[in-house]
């Protein structure tokens, strides 16, 4: 700590909030004492989207964002470029992980009740996110223009046209053309690479700002700044750093294990990652046996699929789907407890979200099969389980019986 | 700092938690440095361009006294020359209107070409057909005339350069032509892009 | 959470990880176990020979490069040159051959698809099973039909090593039965009779159990005309030429793999320091 340091501090301080910013949201901003496993996927949800990024750019440097070079320009990459492969396998298993990461982060938020007042915005922001990373996911799908690349979109957009009135110009307007094509692929580049991107940093700029001006949550879902001490610090905080950095830094390496177990032993993971039938050139005259979205969109998928066509109209299904995502951002008004967190609420809570879990689940594995009847039923079961989850909310979040919710953090 | 108890700072060992502190920043940076390898690295040449800047042969059964052939080696044009007995001699002669008759500029040639031929066999003259001013191919002029004892002439800007190479003093070319790695894998085979005693 | 948790969750994980690296290799009811071993670069050079042999002529690889082989397979240049490569083609060169698209259209009613990552769509036990489920079909145009991919319009190329099977008279009277007991159970429930479908129900039952224990007894299929190899090594032909085209599909697997345990290693090692680094500043937290 030279005087060199200071001085060089005080000058950058004269022309730039660097100290207070530091100390504001950093040396001297509290979050509860008590922050779980559960905690650490906002982190990590960084430490992907960093990855995303890089990897991202680097990827750009050397693909062919046309339909007639895409393909040989993704081997290109695995075979021809230093590390190439690296690079691309750090991407794909880059995108499954960030949506593991936001699946939980999400649960962590309903558990603990993150999405109730002050803080609806803040969820409000996260699902803004989160829908901006599923439409980054979709578009990054189509640019290896494999197989699964450009039926899965055909699909997907075709689903577009089932919208009364609008249906048919909108399909027509989102592909460039009358089927998927290189014009489709041009766009989805540029929205891929530069748009969107754009939009989920400035978002995720924004959580955070929400963030820090209510404070997080904490398992226990009691408001640590209603007990201050004299110097008007909360009595169940502690200061992000260094407590928080060095906590999220090791939390940071231990996902890494995982990350890099799966990029260097089982990169496809078991062709949910990188799936086989992408590994084909897009053919527009051959249609896989079996069309199926990504992994993380499989639920959305199985709901779409679970509602039947009505009138001959598949807009219902595409409602559904709609709908499913539209009842998570109203969740901070659906639930009408007076307490946050899943430890002291009542059964009817507890079970209402195992139930939503496992029928979260089970919509996944279904979205991933070839419909039958058996698992059709299957699936209805569990989308009415879904959407009564929220449905029923007002009700069972009033009458449950909740237990009494403590005044200091326990742990 | 602290808050009701909760956090209490004065007991801490400073020192382990320097050592500890020290060790994450050092081990992490170590990491940090292997990481940034595949993306540093990525930028080297890739194997198409390696392919693409490969060494080239070139075949001089049929080259006959006077003519000059071209290949293209890693995008540009490299001209080879057979020369006869009487252009050879007359390398000598012309040294005072050089700018560097001695190649002093070592830049220019490999050490195996640094002699008064500027070539392994005096008879064979290998060149980058790159001007030395602006990257212009020079024309290959044997024709001699009245001033003209046979090279090069650029036609972008009319530097001069005679039957090794070497320019003429006055030109807005600075050096002589470069002579590229090459090596003799027999009498008719010239490959260009590697060394004379190093392997392809 | 205590550590001992905190291992059992990651022991759990890192063999769930563990499981899905290896899904494709139990192989499913329809395909057998390839069991190839990557590493083995004498089985990846004799899969090469056979590649260049029997396959290039009409199916390319053209993602991968000559002198990619060198390391994979641990040959020279000199050896590629002389055993794989068509005259005047550079090592650097991609793995192409000359036949011309429409002709291969019109031949062979779609053009023969290049195979630099099939394995990576079918898999090499799919692979390994469909060169060996080739069988006389006089039906079809090039006279072989397969058992794996129905209808397949490829010749059986590899004839001459395995010579021509048939489907042995057993297997060709099972799957009449089943056939028969199918359509019989249809009518039978047409006919509303209880009796006669659950009598068609048992024979359909056990005759395919039988057919499944023929396929098991290796006894589906006879030899018709004998190849120039035994069983056995077109057996090992099939699995070399699978393990090559495994190999082309992700030359970089074998080194991927071997940085993969050093990265693991590096952090697990920095995820113990990171681990007492933040333990010692968490004593400060009651």
């Amino acid at each position: 700590m030279s005087d060199n340091k200071g001085t060089f501090i005080e000058w950058l301080d004269a022309r730039f909030p660097a100290t207070k910013v530091w100390k504001e949201h950093i040396s001297e901003y509290y979050a509860p004492k008590n922050f779980n496993f559960w905690y650490i996927f906002g982190g990590l949800a960084i430490v992907v989207l960093v990855n995303q990024i890089l990897t991202g750019i680097w990827l750009t440097m050397n693909y062919t964002p046309t339909a007639e070079g895409a393909f040989a320009s993704v081997e290109f990459i695995m075979r021809d470029v230093n590390w190439g492969w690296l690079l691309r396998y750090m991407h794909s298993t880059g995108a499954s992980a960030f949506f593991v990461v936001i699946y939980l982060h999400m649960l962590r938020g309903i558990m603990y009740g993150s999405y109730k007042a002050p803080r609806e915005l803040l969820w409000v922001f996260g699902m803004i996110i989160y829908v901006l990373l599923m439409a980054e996911a979709f578009m990054g799908y189509l640019l290896p223009w494999g197989q699964m690349s450009f039926w899965g979109a055909q699909v997907i957009i075709n689903l577009f046209g089932a919208i009364p009135f609008i249906g048919e110009d909108l399909t027509l307007w989102i592909r460039g053309d009358y089927v998927i094509s290189g014009a489709t692929l041009t766009r989805f580049f540029a929205l891929h690479v530069v748009a969107v991107p754009i939009a989920i940093i400035l978002m995720v700029f924004l959580h955070l700002v929400a963030l820090h001006k209510v404070g997080s949550n904490n398992p226990d879902g009691i408001e640590i700044k209603d007990n201050k001490d004299e110097n008007g610090i909360p009595r169940d905080g502690i200061p992000f750093h260094p407590y928080y950095t060095v906590k999220d830094t090791m939390a940071t390496v231990g996902f890494l294990i995982f990350f890099c177990a799966a990029i260097f032993f089982a990169p496809e993971m078991g062709g949910y990652f990188l799936e086989p039938p992408n590994f084909l050139p897009a053919d527009s005259l051959t249609t896989p046996d079996h069309i199926a979205p990504v992994w993380y969109f499989t639920p959305f998928y199985a709901i779409l699929r679970a509602i039947p066509s009505i009138a001959g109209s598949a807009f219902p299904g595409v409602a559904a789907m709609g709908l499913a995502i539209v009842f998570l951002f109203l969740l901070p008004w659906l639930d009408k407890s007076e307490v946050r967190s899943i430890r002291y609420r009542g059964w009817m809570f507890k079970l209402a979200l195992l139930l939503f879990c496992i029928s979260f689940v089970i919509l996944g594995y279904l979205g991933m099969q070839q419909p039958t009847e058996g698992k059709t039923l299957v699936a209805r079961i569990a989308t009415a389980i879904y959407f009564l989850f929220f449905l029923a909310m007002p009700w069972y979040t009033k009458v449950d019986k909740t237990k009494p919710v403590p005044e200091r953090v326990t742990h | 700092m602290s808050s009701d108890g909760v956090v209490k700072t004065e007991a801490a060992d400073m020192g382990r938690r320097r050592f500890l502190t020290t060790t994450t920043a050092v081990v992490g940076a170590i990491g940090a440095g292997y990481v940034a390898v595949p993306f540093l690295s990525s930028w080297m040449p890739s194997k198409k361009a390696l392919a693409a800047g490969a060494p080239v042969e070139a075949d001089i059964s049929k080259l006959e006294l006077g003519q000059a052939i071209k290949v293209e080696w890693r995008g540009k044009s490299v001209v080879i020359v057979r020369r006869s007995e009487d252009v050879l001699n007359t390398l000598s002669q012309i040294e005072d209107v050089l700018l560097d008759p001695k190649s002093d500029v070592v830049e220019q040639q490999p050490t195996y070409a640094n002699n008064e031929y500027r070539s392994i066999n005096k008879e064979i003259l290998v060149l980058l057909s790159v001007c030395t001013h602006l990257g212009c191919s020079p024309t290959y002029l044997p024709e001699v005339k009245a001033d003209w004892s046979g090279g090069f002439i650029c036609p972008c800007h009319g530097s001069k350069f005679d039957m090794a190479g070497r320019v003429y003093k006055g030109m807005p070319a600075p050096t002589n032509l470069i002579v590229p790695p090459h090596q003799y894998l027999s009498e008719s085979r010239i490959l260009i892009g590697v060394d004379e005693g190093e392997q392809g | 959470m205590t550590i001992k948790l905190i291992m059992k969750k990651i022991g759990l994980l890192l063999a769930i990880i563990g499981l899905m690296t290896n899904l494709q290799a139990a192989g499913s009811a329809e395909t057998q176990s390839a069991n190839i071993r990557s590493d083995n670069k004498i089985s990846l050079q004799s899969g090469a020979k056979t590649y260049m042999n029997y396959c290039l002529a009409c199916h390319t690889l053209k993602y991968m490069r000559y002198e990619t082989l060198v390391d994979g397979l641990g040959i020279s240049e000199d050896m590629i040159k002389k055993n794989l490569m068509f005259t005047g083609d550079k090592i650097t060169d991609h793995i192409t051959n000359n036949l011309p698209e429409n002709d291969a259209k019109e031949w062979f009613g779609k053009a023969p698809p290049d195979l630099t990552l099939i394995a990576r769509v079918r898999g090499a036990d799919w692979l390994y099973t469909y060169m060996k489920s080739f069988y006389a079909d006089e039906n079809r145009p090039f006279g072989v039909n397969n058992t794996l991919f129905k209808d397949v319009g490829m010749p059986h190329v590899l004839a001459p090593l395995e010579g021509n099977k048939v489907k042995s008279n057993l297997t060709k009277e099972l799957e009449s039965k089943i056939e028969s007991s199918d359509l019989g159970i249809a009518i039978a429930n047409r006919d509303n009779d209880e009796a006669k479908a659950a009598n068609q129900r048992a024979i359909l039952h056990k005759a395919t159990e039988d057919l499944a224990q023929l396929k098991h007894d290796k006894g589906y299929f006879e030899i018709a005309t004998a190849g120039s190899m035994s069983a056995q090594e077109y057996d090992e032909t099939v699995r070399d030429l699978v393990n090559f085209m495994d190999y082309a599909s992700e030359p970089v697997k074998l080194e991927r793999q071997a940085l993969g345990i050093k990265v693991i290693l590096f952090l697990l090692f920095l995820f113990a320091i990171t681990y007492f680094l933040k333990k010692e500043y968490w004593k400060d937290i009651h």
